[in-house]
């Protein structure tokens, strides 16, 4: 049962990690995706700048400026030259080396070599950075990047578009958060599966102690059936020979009623050879009695009545005193023993809903001495009289084998057992046992 | 006819207390262990009368279930039940299966004989009921399919020329049957011809 509970925890654990860490990997890859992209923005906002200043600039330029002078407002113009004779309707563009172009001015005839290149170097997480003359032929050149960008500049003197390729960084990713979602989530289903574990641990507990309940109900009833019927046959028989001599005896027939005497004897010796046998039956395997721990005991009967006292709100309360918690007695009639008196003291709260049992231990002369009290109302004293009697119940419902049994099983572990009522009103259960060496 | 204590049960001690209390009262009483052995010895006769003292629950065939296997054989026998586990459920099944009585052990004499006392008369007074229909029966049997006939159509009240319309037959041939079938039947009238008829259909 665990070991199936912790198969399936672990595949849970195993679906889960796979999962999520999938996801936050995807998740990664796209805050990637998002940062190149707005870099691309930026350096395409940079750029379109540049454009714009080179626009306005140009038609204010005669040609004499010192360049070192106008370098140091627009760095990235590298030079200024006079043109002679060129076209009004030329390109306006005539791009010069990689990332640098002419751009003409052809009223003043003059142009300005713009250089691109440092605004491009600055930005190493692409895996390709172009900015295309568009006249250049196909602007829509393929590219098996995984990423890839392309925008074309508004000033329509100066035709480029910008192109950018990258490739994410499959390994670029934060590596140590796995870990440590691995270990979150096997934290959870570990809490979870505990939890669930134990609740059903507890309903299989509680059903078990149910079951046990109902098969020693079950047995008893069979148990009587089968006395009431073995009983039943020969008691006819006495019945109806004793009812029959009565008649033969008002007819004066002194034979006959002598004969049905007779045979009302043998059916009476009958009742009582089976109560014998029935007696041998039931009674006194031989036990041994050894150590036995009370604490344990005690644990035990508590969880066997966990449903009870909680349905009841009946709290549990224990006070074994050092060296007061080993006894000499048989394990499972201690237990049948301190049930028995749990149950009753349950039972005997149901009404109040703040009840309380309290078991104390001590050493005295003779041994342990166990007592058990409680919040209920205590023992009538006709219950005091008469609940050691078989077939005495203070219940309705009750059958009244449970104090009797209690009182037979301690006395066959060479203890006494005494009932009383503590000056509060509640009952005060005393129970006397040889003490064990521990 | 003897009446006669029929008693069924597997325990000795019963079968022998209950015979000497009951012939005791001048009865007789005849024991059985067990169905089987009560079948073995009257299954021939279904005539018996008297009454017949069953108990519930016996090793091989019980009384309850005997009693609902269906055909009851001994139609003037009147059956109590006898157990020591009484149970409205029980009883319940015995009088559905037209149980006389039902007694849970250890019996009341007193009851119990008053009971046999009863038991005896509803077997006498079915006795007398079974004897008068087998006479009637006898003498019905008598007639011929004809008289059966016109007979039938006379008591459904037609007159004798209303019969001999019906039958096809003249008048005179209707009254000859009449005249035959009453002299079978040895009543005088229709209306005790019809009395007749009836105490056959009752049972």
């Amino acid at each position: 049962m665990k070991h199936t509970l912790i198969t399936r925890a672990l595949v849970v654990w195993a679906v889960v990690c796979l999962i999520s860490s999938v996801l936050l990997y995807t998740e990664q890859i796209r805050r990637q995706f998002w940062e190149r992209d707005r870099a691309f923005s930026a350096l395409f906002s940079e750029i379109g700048a540049v454009l714009t200043q080179n626009e306005s600039v140009l038609p204010l330029l005669s040609g004499d400026e010192d360049i070192a002078v106008l370098r140091t407002k627009f760095p990235h113009l590298l030079a200024l030259e006079k043109t002679a004779g060129r076209a009004r309707d030329a390109a306006r563009v005539e791009p010069a080396r990689e990332n640098q172009y002419w751009l003409y001015n052809p009223w003043r005839q003059i142009r300005v070599l713009v250089d691109l290149a440092p605004l491009l170097t600055a930005h190493p997480r692409f895996t390709r950075l172009e900015v295309r003359y568009a006249r250049e032929g196909n602007a829509q050149s393929s590219s098996d990047a995984f990423w890839r960008w392309q925008r074309t500049f508004p000033q329509h003197t100066q035709p480029f578009t910008l192109i950018a390729d990258a490739e994410p960084a499959w390994f670029g990713v934060y590596w140590p958060i796995y870990p440590a979602l691995f270990l979150g989530w096997g934290a959870v289903i570990a809490v979870t599966g505990m939890a669930l574990w134990q609740r059903k641990a507890r309903k299989e507990a509680e059903q078990r102690a149910l079951y046990y309940q109902h098969a020693r109900l079950n047995t008893l009833g069979e148990i009587t059936a089968g006395i009431v019927h073995e009983i039943n046959q020969p008691l006819t028989a006495v019945q109806t020979w004793i009812q029959g001599a009565q008649r033969q005896q008002t007819r004066d027939n002194p034979q006959a009623v002598s004969q049905a005497l007779a045979a009302a004897l043998v059916q009476t010796q009958r009742i009582s050879a089976l109560l014998t046998r029935f007696r041998e039956h039931v009674v006194q395997e031989k036990v041994t009695l050894r150590e036995t721990d009370l604490t344990q005991c005690w644990q035990q009967v508590v969880n066997l009545l966990e449903h009870e006292r909680r349905a009841e709100r009946v709290a549990v309360t224990h006070a074994f005193a050092q060296g007061a918690t080993s006894v000499i007695a048989d394990r499972l009639w201690l237990e049948q023993v301190l049930h028995n008196l749990l149950r009753n003291a349950i039972q005997a709260q149901q009404a109040n809903g703040q009840g309380w049992v309290r078991i104390e231990s001590q050493k005295s002369a003779d041994g342990i001495k166990i007592t058990v009290t409680d919040g209920g109302p205590g023992f009538s004293p006709e219950a005091l009289q008469n609940a050691f009697m078989p077939f005495y119940s203070g219940r309705k419902e009750g059958i009244g084998l449970g104090m009797t049994l209690t009182e037979s099983l301690m006395t066959r572990m060479n203890g006494t057992l005494s009932l009383g009522n503590s000056p509060e009103g509640g009952a005060t259960i005393v129970l006397q046992l040889e003490s064990g060496h521990g | 006819m003897d009446k006669t204590i029929w008693l069924i049960d597997d325990d000795e001690s019963i079968r022998e207390s209950m015979a000497f209390l009951l012939s005791g009262m001048g009865w007789a009483v005849k024991t059985f262990e067990s169905v089987d052995a009560f079948t073995a010895e009257n299954s021939a006769n279904s005539a018996l009368v008297g009454c017949l003292l069953l108990d519930m629950r016996m090793p091989g065939k019980g009384g309850l279930a005997w009693l609902e296997e269906g055909e009851w054989p001994w139609p003037l026998l009147p059956v109590m039940i006898m157990t020591g586990h009484g149970t409205v459920d029980a009883c319940r099944r015995a009088f559905r299966n037209g149980v006389f009585e039902f007694f849970t052990k250890p019996l009341d004499a007193d009851k119990l004989i008053e009971t046999v006392g009863l038991a005896f008369e509803e077997s006498q007074r079915r006795f007398t009921a079974w004897q008068e229909t087998a006479r009637i029966s006898a003498r019905v049997a008598q007639l011929t399919a004809r008289e059966h006939e016109v007979l039938s159509v006379l008591m459904e009240g037609c007159s004798n020329k209303e019969a001999a319309a019906r039958l096809s037959l003249s008048p005179r041939t209707v009254e000859a049957h009449r005249a035959a079938a009453f002299a079978k039947l040895g009543v005088s009238s229709l209306v005790q011809a019809i009395r007749e008829y009836d105490k056959l259909q009752s049972v």
